[in-house]
């Protein structure tokens, strides 16, 4: 499945804006099915007592929202010169290739280029060549498989109910200054 | 035949050109073992002859695999099919299709031609019987209309073949 996501930086500002209105929309619609449902029987009302306001799974997230806030948040841009700077203490021979192929271009990663950080394993990649595999909607490393960025549900129990997007959501919805984890 | 099914085919952007002319130079430099690539000037459809390895049931048994790649290549996975006559295997249809998860959900764009080469020769090399897979009736009656195997919801169902 590919996305529409040429212009992301751009884009996701702009969504950000123009999401309000489609949040207002969901918003207000969600609130009227919970009352139709909830009104007669109270069926979940007591189910997170946070009274009228949606749970955070039923807003649906935009795509490109949560791709480029993944981006953004979980993979740090770095040049490839200073990504070798960083890992020479782990890696011994690192330091003596400022080059190496990319294994989704097969062409060489110098230093000037630029690479995005993963948090699960050391693979480098262009930062436009991960950026299309991560926009095809993929969250793994194309190298070793390895989820590109940590698991959000890893260190809660509380809250989580197995919404690997509540973050997003959250933060999407409420902004992301407030910290909900 | 579904070997000329896909003919309304975006041409390759640019990026998956070059990583194709890379991956050629290789072949070229490097090519894996049992396969040979039928020169063409057609970059979009590579066309493989496999032979079968020895000691396998498929020993001394030449096939041929038609690649074609997307524009989006290798961002989206090549199509890959046998050319008829396919070789009788469990996950092979008679029409071509291969039951291989990389070619489908578990594609990477760190896999290559090459890569794909070498799993195919070794799902064909660990096979113990040459039949067709269970539904290769009904899978090849609704694939008439000259559909894609990446149109087709796989289920993987073995991994020991």
């Amino acid at each position: 499945m590919a996305f529409p996501i040429e212009l992301l930086t751009l884009q996701n500002l702009l969504l950000r804006l123009g999401s309000w209105f489609m949040l207002a929309a969901a918003v207000s619609l969600i609130t009227l099915l919970n009352r139709a449902y909830v009104g007669p029987e109270k069926k979940f009302s007591n189910e997170s007592g946070s009274g009228s306001r949606p749970y955070s799974s039923l807003v649906q997230v935009p795509v490109q929202f949560v791709v480029g806030l993944i981006k953004l948040e979980r993979m740090p841009v770095t040049k490839y010169s200073s990504f070798l700077e960083k890992s020479e203490g782990r890696f011994d021979d690192s330091c003596e290739e400022a080059t190496s192929p990319c294994a989704v271009c097969l062409a060489l990663v110098i230093a000037s280029d630029e690479v995005r950080e993963l948090s699960n394993c050391s693979h480098i990649f262009h930062r436009e060549c991960l950026d299309g595999w991560v926009d095809q909607g993929r969250i793994t490393c194309p190298l070793c498989r390895s989820k590109l960025w940590p698991d959000l549900n890893n260190d809660k129990s509380k809250n989580s109910s197995g919404d690997p997007w509540r973050r997003e959501r959250m933060s999407y919805l409420f902004g992301e200054d407030l910290c909900f984890l | 035949m579904t070997a000329s099914s896909t003919t309304s085919r975006k041409a390759l952007s640019k990026i998956a050109s070059n990583r194709l002319q890379k991956e050629l130079v290789e072949w070229q430099v490097n090519p894996p073992s049992g396969f040979k690539h039928k020169v063409t000037d057609n970059l979009q459809r590579w066309v493989i002859e496999v032979n079968g390895a020895p000691g396998t049931l498929y020993a001394n048994e030449t096939y041929q695999l038609q690649v074609d790649f997307p524009e989006h290549y290798p961002m989206e996975a090549p199509q890959v099919i046998f050319l008829p006559p396919a070789p009788l295997h469990p996950h092979i249809y008679s029409n071509g299709h291969i039951c291989l998860d990389i070619l489908y959900d578990s594609w990477s764009p760190a896999m290559t031609v090459s890569s794909i080469c070498i799993s195919i020769l070794s799902m064909l090399s660990s096979s113990t019987v040459k039949q067709r897979p269970d539904d290769n009736d009904g899978y090849v009656k609704k694939c008439k209309n000259g559909r894609s195997p990446k149109e087709t919801r796989w289920w993987f169902h073995d991994d020991k073949v």
